[in-house]
C-alpha cells in the first residue's frame, strides 16, 4: 500500500494542479491592461503624489538634488565611520554589552560583521535589531496571530526599546516565537553562542530563547530552545544563552525568542558569536527525546497535551503516562481518538523526527524502539526515509533508502516487543526521517527507541541505495528489493521461473482503486551518465474476473538535481498473459543523476510473476535532457 | 530589450507599458490572488491594479540597472498590505481558535469540486503560512528571495517553512497514497 518513492517532481505538478484549480487562472492579461488603462495618467515623471504613499518617497524635485546629494554623502561618511567603529568593537569580543546596531542581517551574505571567515572565540557573527523581529509560524503551536507583538518604549534595556510578545487568554499549549536568520557556511566546525537579555511577566507555561542549526536542506543538524531550563514567572532583565556547535554540512541558523502559554516577554541586546571549546553546548545533535521523558519535545505528529481537539483530518499522538516500556511516558495511537469526520479505514498516523543526515554520511543506521500493540487492523511499524535533497527550493527529494517495515508490520496484539529498521546513509543523503506510522483500528504504543551506527555485519532493511543492480532474478529472494504491498503481497514462487529456479509473484486482491503491490530497486546513477540504457523484464499475466486496464507498470526513471527522466510510459500491458513476455524500457540517463529506480507494480487486482530483470548499456545517449 | 520596453514607458509609451504589463501579468495575479486569499477575489484583483498604477506612477524612479520583476512583486506586496490592513479580518475569539483553522482549511480546499483530494487532505495538515509559501512557490512560481520579499519573513525562515511544508506532505502522501495513473505517465 505504501509507495517510498513518492515521486516528487509529480509533487510539484500535483501541487500546481491542485492551486490552478482552487485558486484559478489568471486573467488574460489583454483584461488585466484594459482594467488599468483608463486609469493612467501621463507619466510624471515626476511629480508623484502616491495616493496610499506610505511606501513610496515623494519624488525629488530637482531644486532639491543638489541637498539631497549632499546628505546622502555625509550619510555615507557616517555609515563608513560607524562601520569602522563597529567592526572595531566586535573585533574587541564585546559580547555582554549592548549589541552594536547595524542592520539585520539576512542569509545574503550581506552583513559588514559576517564577512570575514573566522573561528576565534568572541568574533561576533551578528547583533540584530530585535525590535525587526516578527512572530512567525515557523517555531508555533499554529495560532501564533493570536499572540500580541510590539515595540515597547516604556520596557527599555541600556536606552533602547524592546520587542516583546504577549499573550493573556490563551490555551497553554499555545505558543509563538520572534526569530531570525543568518547565514553559517563561513563558521562550519565552530561552536556559536545565541545570547539575549529577556524580561519576563507572569509567564505560565515558559519562555526561552532557541536556535536551531540547519542544513541546506533545511534539515535540523543542532538544536537547543531551553525547554529543560524554561523560564516562569516574573523576572527582571537577565542574559540567557544557548550554545551549539555548527557541524560539517550546516548551512543557517534561526534564532528567537519562544514564549508558550501565556504571559509577556520581552527581549533585547541579542547577539550571535563564535565561542571556544571551554563554553559547554546547550544542545545536543538529534534525534531527541527518544524515550518521550520530555513529552512530545523534538516529535511532530502529537496533539498538544491537554490541549484543543486535533483541527486536522487527522489522528495525532498522545503522551500515554500509564502504559510505558520504562521511564514515566510513552507515545501512543488510539484510534478511538479519530476525529468525528474521519473513517478509521483512512486512517493514516505517524510521528516523526525529521534532522539532517550530514553526520551520518557512510554510515549504517539502526532505528529501533519497543512497541506495543492492541487491535491493530491495518499496516504499522517503524519507519526510516533518507533522502538527498538537491535545494530546499524543490519539491521533491531523491529517494536514497526507505523502510516502514511493510514485509513486517505489527499487526493484531502484542506486549511490548522490539522492532527496528536498518539502512544505510549515502554521501549525497542530506535528511533523515523516522518514526512510528499507524493506520487503521486500534492502539499503538511506543517507547524507548534508539538510534545507533552499527557494523556492517547488520543487514538492512527495506531498500537501500545499491552500487549496481543485483538479484535480477530472484535467485537470492528479494534481497536488494522492496516490496511494497497492499495485501497478500509479494512471494517468491519456486514453482514457476522464467530464468533460474524461481521467480517473484505479486499478489493483489480484489481491491478498491488504491490497491497496489509492487517491487523497486534503486542503484546509483553515476555509472551511467550520459548513456542509454535499457531496463528489461519478463513478466507473466495476471488472473483477475474483474481485469481492468491499465493495470500493470514497469518503469526506470532516473533521479537527479534536475527532477526525474523517466523511459517511456510506464503503463505496458492492458490485459493478461499467459505466457512469460518481455517488457523493457529505454532510458537516457542525464549527467548528474543520483539514482536510477526500477520498478514494477500491479494495480488494483490479479496476479503477476516477474523474473529475470535486466539493466544493460546501449551506449552513449541520444538526448541528454535535464529538465 | 526589457530595458528599451521600460525606457520607453518611462517617457510615457503606453504601448511598452502595455508590453510590460502582458509579459508580468500572470506572476501579479498568482502572487496576489495567493497573498489575499482570505480576500475575495475582485479584492484581489484590485491589488493587481493598483500595483501597476503605482508602477505607472513610479517608472521615473524606477533604477535601469535594476530588474523590473523584483520591483513590480514589491509593488504588489506592499498594496495587498494596504487592503489588509483597510479591511481587517474579523478578530479572532481567543476561545474559537480552533475553529478558524479547520474553516479557513475548508474555505481554501475544498471551493469548487475538488480532483486531488488526497494532496488537499494533506494540505490541512498544514499550517496556514506554509501553505501560503507553498502556493506562491508553486502556483505563482516565485523564488525563494521572492517569496521573502513579498511576505516580509527572512529568507531562511521562508526556507525552512516551504522545505517542512514539504517534508510533511511528502511524509503524509508516501504512506497513505499509492501511484495513481497519471503520476507514472512521463
Amino acid at each position: 500500500m505504501n509507495d517510498p518513492h513518492s515521486d516528487d517532481t509529480e509533487l510539484e505538478e500535483r501541487l500546481r494542479a491542485h492551486y490552478s484549480q482552487d485558486l484559478g487562472e489568471p486573467r488574460p492579461p489583454a483584461r488585466l491592461w484594459a482594467q488599468i488603462m483608463p486609469q493612467l495618467t501621463p507619466p510624471r515623471g515626476l511629480p508623484g503624489n502616491q495616493t496610499d504613499g506610505e511606501w513610496m518617497p515623494s519624488p525629488v524635485q530637482p531644486r532639491n538634488r543638489v541637498l539631497l546629494v549632499r546628505l546622502i554623502w555625509a550619510a555615507t561618511l557616517l555609515l563608513v565611520a560607524g562601520g569602522i567603529v563597529a567592526l572595531w568593537l566586535a573585533q574587541l569580543g564585546r559580547t555582554d554589552g549592548y549589541p552594536l546596531a547595524h542592520n539585520d542581517p539576512q542569509l545574503t551574505p550581506t552583513s559588514t560583521l559576517a564577512i570575514t571567515p573566522t573561528h576565534v572565540p568572541g568574533k561576533v557573527i551578528s547583533t540584530p535589531i530585535t525590535t525587526t523581529w516578527q512572530l512567525d509560524t515557523l517555531k508555533s503551536s499554529g495560532k501564533y496571530y493570536l499572540y500580541k507583538q510590539g515595540t515597547d518604549g516604556d520596557v527599555q534595556y541600556q536606552g533602547v526599546p524592546s520587542k516583546f510578545i504577549e499573550a493573556d487568554a490563551l490555551e497553554p499549549t499555545e505558543f509563538a516565537s520572534l526569530h531570525h536568520s543568518i547565514p553559517l557556511t563561513d563558521y562550519v566546525g565552530s561552536r556559536i553562542r545565541f545570547s539575549a537579555y529577556l524580561k519576563l511577566e507572569n509567564v505560565t507555561r515558559g519562555t526561552g530563547l532557541w536556535m536551531e542549526v540547519l542544513n541546506s536542506a533545511a534539515a535540523p543538524m543542532r538544536i537547543d530552545d531551553m525547554w529543560n531550563r524554561r523560564l516562569l514567572g516574573t523576572r527582571d532583565w537577565k542574559r540567557y544563552e544557548v550554545v551549539l556547535d555548527v557541524p560539517e554540512g550546516s548551512d543557517y541558523a534561526l534564532f528567537g525568542v519562544q514564549l508558550q502559554g501565556n504571559g509577556k516577554v520581552w527581549v533585547n541586546g541579542a547577539s550571535v558569536e563564535v565561542v571556544g571549546e571551554d563554553v559547554a553546548v546547550t544542545g545536543d545533535p538529534p534525534p531527541y527525546n527518544l524515550g518521550f521523558e520530555e513529552g512530545e519535545h523534538g516529535w511532530s505528529g502529537f496533539n498538544p497535551p491537554g490541549g484543543s481537539p486535533p483541527v486536522s483530518r487527522s489522528l495525532k499522538a498522545d503522551l500515554d503516562r500509564g502504559v510505558v516500556h520504562s521511564g514515566s511516558t510513552s507515545a501512543h495511537f488510539n484510534s478511538a481518538n479519530l476525529p468525528k469526520d474521519a473513517k478509521v479505514a483512512d486512517n493514516y498516523s505517524a510521528i516523526s523526527q525529521i534532522f539532517g543526515a550530514e553526520e551520518f554520511r557512510g554510515k549504517r543506521l539502526r532505528f529501533s524502539a519497543y512497541v506495543k500493540a492492541d487491535g491493530v487492523d491495518s499496516l504499522s511499524g517503524l519507519w526510516m526515509r533518507v533522502s538527498g535533497m538537491p535545494t530546499a527550493e524543490q519539491a521533491y527529494d531523491i529517494l536514497l533508502g526507505y523502510d516502514d517495515m511493510n514485509d513486517r508490520h505489527i499487526r493484531g496484539s502484542s506486549d511490548w516487543h522490539t522492532y527496528d529498521v536498518v539502512l544505510d546513509v549515502p554521501d549525497e543523503a542530506n535528511v533523515i526521517l523516522m518514526g512510528l506510522r499507524f493506520g487503521g483500528e486500534g492502539q499503538v504504543w511506543i517507547d524507548d527507541a534508539k538510534l545507533e551506527i552499527v557494523g556492517d555485519d547488520v543487514p538492512t532493511t527495506g531498500m537501500s541505495l545499491h552500487e549496481a543492480p543485483g538479484n535480477l532474478s530472484f535467485e537470492a529472494g528479494l534481497a536488494g528489493w522492496y516490496a511494497y504491498s497492499s495485501l497478500p503481497g509479494v512471494k517468491l514462487d519456486s514453482s514457476l521461473a522464467h530464468d533460474g529456479q524461481v521467480s517473484a509473484s505479486l499478489i493483489l486482491k480484489e481491491t478498491p482503486s488504491q490497491g497496489q503491490v509492487g517491487l523497486a530497486q534503486i542503484v546509483r546513477a553515476q555509472q551511467y551518465w550520459g548513456k542509454r540504457v535499457r531496463v528489461s523484464a519478463y513478466i507473466k499475466g495476471w488472473e483477475s474476473p474483474n481485469a481492468q486496464p491499465e493495470s500493470l507498470y514497469f518503469t526506470a526513471t532516473a533521479f537527479g538535481p534536475g527532477g526525474m527522466v523517466r523511459g517511456e510510459s510506464g503503463l505496458v500491458a492492458t490485459g493478461p498473459s499467459d505466457a512469460w513476455r518481455r517488457y523493457e524500457q529505454v532510458l537516457d540517463v542525464p549527467p548528474g543523476s543520483l539514482t536510477i529506480e526500477l520498478r514494477v507494480w500491479l494495480e488494483r487486482s490479479g496476479q503477476i510473476w516477474v523474473d529475470d530483470v535486466r539493466l544493460e548499456e546501449l551506449g552513449p545517449a541520444e538526448l541528454t535532457p535535464t529538465p | 530589450m526589457e530595458t528599451d520596453l521600460i525606457r520607453r514607458a518611462q517617457k510615457g509609451d503606453q504601448d511598452a507599458f502595455r508590453e510590460i504589463v502582458e509579459q508580468y501579468a500572470s506572476v501579479t495575479e498568482r502572487t496576489a490572488r495567493v497573498l489575499m486569499q482570505q480576500y475575495s477575489r475582485p479584492e484581489a484583483e484590485d491589488a493587481v491594479q493598483e500595483a501597476w498604477l503605482d508602477a505607472w506612477r513610479g517608472l521615473s524612479r524606477f533604477d535601469l540597472e535594476r530588474p523590473f520583476r523584483p520591483w513590480i512583486l514589491t509593488l504588489l506586496a506592499n498594496r495587498c498590505r494596504m487592503v489588509a490592513r483597510k479591511k481587517s479580518l474579523p478578530t479572532l475569539p481567543y476561545d474559537a481558535h480552533s475553529d478558524v483553522e479547520d474553516s479557513l482549511a475548508t474555505e481554501l480546499y475544498t471551493v469548487g469540486k475538488p480532483r486531488d483530494e488526497e494532496l488537499e487532505g494533506a494540505l490541512t495538515q498544514l499550517e496556514e503560512s506554509q501553505r501560503q509559501v507553498i502556493a506562491l512557490r508553486f502556483y505563482a512560481d516565485l523564488s525563494l528571495e521572492e517569496i521573502a520579499e513579498v511576505t516580509g519573513a527572512p529568507l531562511g525562515t521562508v526556507k525552512s517553512r516551504l522545505h517542512r511544508a514539504l517534508a510533511r506532505l511528502r511524509e503524509w502522501l508516501t504512506h497513505l497514497h499509492p501511484i495513481s495513473e497519471k503520476e507514472v505517465r512521463p
